[in-house]
């Protein structure tokens, strides 16, 4: 088992390398226990990796697209060519038609009801470019299908085993639509593809296209040929999966890399949902949610509701944060720390595998008080602001956890004791972790 | 109902740790060791007090003392934990008060002198075994007056004494310097080899008595009388005191 998870981990590995080098240039951007890595392909290679879903933000062409392809190619098994057919473009005259299905209108003449499904329905990994080309009321189209993979016109559901989605934002401009907030939440991570640098730049300007990496015609006819096959969803996933272990072979033999099929793929996601976390981890994940939820005077944060002045927990995230987190942000952050432990070749998810990967889950799903913006837009950053505000605000966070370790997980275990029935009282403490507890235990507070 | 907390049932909290805890702790393991070893000096060690002024009763004592403190050495203790263990002694002088009911300074001293002199003569073994050269022991607050203290303080070390002290203060001193802040009663300086004493008040009977070498200075008080002394000088304040000068001599 160990070994299969370092020959697959390796080959994971070898994956990003060859991405790193060849395809996407940039600059490494994190800094994992000493490993030098760039959040944008490492985050996407895990999203591709667990079957999630990116946000990828940045100005236009650097490589937030293009990233992506590369990624859903290689881990997905599809040629380019077959990718970019499958690309849902955002733009306001886009419809469910062309984005979902059609009805199949020669078999609607002979008065078959029978749709046509899309390729960016049909292939398991999606990619939507440029999102917030999307009008708010075409945004909420796909909400269903971006949220779980059902896809449904007609009274007609396409369903897959597999789904993995990319979407890619340009910054605000003329033709841009903000985001809704449903949307956003549904997607586990947001990234920016930044600039690499003038030089990296110059080079990448130097080199050939780099299209032909991963496009064989031949095998993206054979890939249309399936696609455009009327057939149930079971046989076209057959179909789709003896293409891609062609195309496998062409990659290995071009390449020498070595990509997951079907199986291999569902094997790795369950090997890393095993991956368990340490108690550290996990009360740390606790102390960052409450800041994110937390409001002493109204129960939770509500969108709607502003905190008052002079609250006790002003120094505290949430008297900073606007909205609740979702009940799919802890979601996201299980998913990709364990991901990210996986990747390091952890045992478990420890807290700073928690720390690292948060930023990325909460950038683009808070909102922030306009007073808390003001004070930090002006500040010296390498990441866009909601990056840059989401890496603050969990730096704030994982050092309040660090100075109340101690209390704060002997007060869960403490708590744990209670609800087993055991007579001993509740821990107490400042940070709203506190509160959150006793309201569990059943004792609350009116401020 | 679901128990979130559950992963953190077994969950044992670490002693929580400070640096200043841990200070204190190891201070407080130095402190029971000094208070073990004085423990097993008083109750073992032998000193008839009838005798004295004979000094090699003195010495048969504090050769066994010695003995017991050399084995602390490898406690590494300070001369803050010979300061710290001053004020335990003015505890233990508390039970000693309350199991002889001492009403008075001079009763308290009178009731077990041998006490005294072994707690003077287990400082001073302290003093002579710890490596820093400038030693303060912090009287003041102590109704009793400790024995011997200075007892063979060796050259290079300085005792500051900040309160009284009792008989023989500075005997048989090899070259060490004491001073007090204080008075000091019968005896000080008795044998004195080679090192200065001085004292801010005033010094009891025999002072000086049996030294070879050296210097007493007794500063502002008097003292009640000098014992016979075979070499060295004792000042009374600017005046030399011992040996007499003739007046030639002096003029």
């Amino acid at each position: 088992m160990a070994e299969a998870h370092t020959d697959t981990c390796q080959a994971v590995r070898d994956l990003y390398d060859f991405i790193g080098e060849h395809l996407y240039l940039n600059r490494p951007d994190l800094d994992l226990s000493g490993e030098k890595l760039n959040s944008t392909l490492l985050l996407s290679l895990l999203t591709a990796l667990i079957g999630g879903k990116a946000l990828i933000i940045g100005e236009p062409g650097l490589g937030k697209t293009t990233s992506a392809e590369y990624i859903a190619s290689l881990l997905y098994r599809i040629p380019l060519g077959v990718i970019w057919g499958s690309e849902v473009a955002g733009h306001p005259e886009q419809t469910e038609e062309k984005i979902i299905g059609r009805p199949d209108l020669g078999k609607l003449n002979q008065g078959e009801e029978r749709v046509v499904w899309s390729n960016f329905v049909q292939l398991p990994v999606k990619i939507i470019d440029e999102i917030n080309r999307l009008p708010e009321t075409k945004q909420s189209l796909i909400l269903d299908g971006v949220d779980r993979g059902n896809w449904e016109y007609l009274n007609q559901l396409l369903l897959h085993e597999e789904y993995c989605l990319f979407a890619t934002a340009n910054y605000q401009d003329p033709g841009t639509h903000p985001l809704i907030p449903p949307l956003l939440d549904r997607f586990d991570i947001m990234v920016e593809s930044k600039h690499p640098g003038a030089n990296l730049a110059f080079f990448i300007g130097q080199q050939d296209s780099k299209e032909m990496f991963l496009r064989d015609p031949e095998q993206e006819h054979t890939f249309y040929a399936v696609l455009s096959e009327s057939q149930t969803t079971p046989q076209l996933v057959a179909q789709l999966e003896e293409a891609s272990g062609h195309f496998a072979e062409w990659l290995f033999a071009r390449h020498g890399l070595r990509t997951f099929d079907k199986a291999e793929r569902r094997a790795v996601q369950a090997e890393i949902a095993s991956l368990g976390f340490s108690q550290d981890a996990s009360a740390f994940a606790r102390t960052a949610l409450a800041e994110f939820s937390f409001c002493c005077l109204y129960g939770q944060k509500r969108s709607n509701e502003e905190c008052p002045e002079g609250c006790h927990y002003t120094g505290y995230l949430c008297y900073q944060v606007q909205n609740c987190a979702s009940n799919r942000l802890p979601i996201s952050l299980r998913r990709y720390a364990q991901a990210l432990a996986w990747f390091l070749r952890a045992e478990q998810v420890e807290a700073e595998h928690v720390r690292w990967v948060l930023p990325f889950i909460v950038a683009h799903r808070t909102q922030w008080r306009d007073a808390y913006v003001a004070s930090r837009e002006r500040e010296s950053r390498r990441d866009p602001l909601p990056l840059h505000l989401a890496k603050q605000a969990v730096a704030e966070s994982w050092r309040r956890f660090a100075e109340q370790r101690e209390d704060i997980m002997q007060a869960l275990a403490t708590a744990a004791r209670i609800l087993a029935g055991e007579d001993v009282a509740p821990s107490e403490g400042d940070h709203p972790i506190f509160v959150e507890i006793k309201r569990d235990l059943g004792i609350d507070t009116v401020w | 109902m679901v128990n979130p907390f559950r992963e953190f049932r077994a969950y044992q909290a670490q002693p929580r740790s400070l640096p200043l805890d841990r200070i204190i702790a190891a201070r407080d393991t130095v402190m029971e060791q000094l208070l073990r070893g004085y423990e097993q000096c008083v109750t073992h060690t032998p000193l008839d007090w009838e005798r004295m002024p004979d000094l090699s009763v003195i010495d048969r004592a504090y050769t066994i003392i010695t003995q017991c403190v050399a084995g602390l050495e490898s406690l590494g203790y300070t001369e803050e934990d010979i300061e710290d263990f001053c004020f335990s002694v003015e505890q233990m002088q508390e039970q000693v008060e309350r199991q002889t009911n001492s009403q008075t300074q001079k009763q308290l001293e009178e009731e077990s002198p041998g006490l005294w002199a072994l707690s003077g003569l287990y400082l001073s073994a302290l003093c002579n075994h710890v490596s820093a050269a400038e030693i303060v022991l912090p009287f003041t607050w102590l109704s009793a007056r400790l024995h011997l203290v200075g007892y063979k303080l060796s050259a290079g070390k300085r005792l500051r004494i900040d309160g009284h002290c009792g008989d023989f203060l500075g005997a048989a001193l090899e070259g060490g310097e004491v001073c007090v802040q204080g008075s000091a009663r019968d005896w000080l300086g008795c044998g004195l080899r080679h090192g200065k004493i001085t004292i801010s008040g005033t010094s009891g009977e025999e002072t000086g008595s049996g030294m070879q070498a050296g210097e007493i200075h007794v500063l502002d008080g008097r003292i009640r009388s000098i014992g016979q002394v075979h070499g060295g000088r004792v000042y009374l304040g600017d005046r030399l005191v011992a040996p007499v000068q003739s007046e030639e001599e002096g003029a």
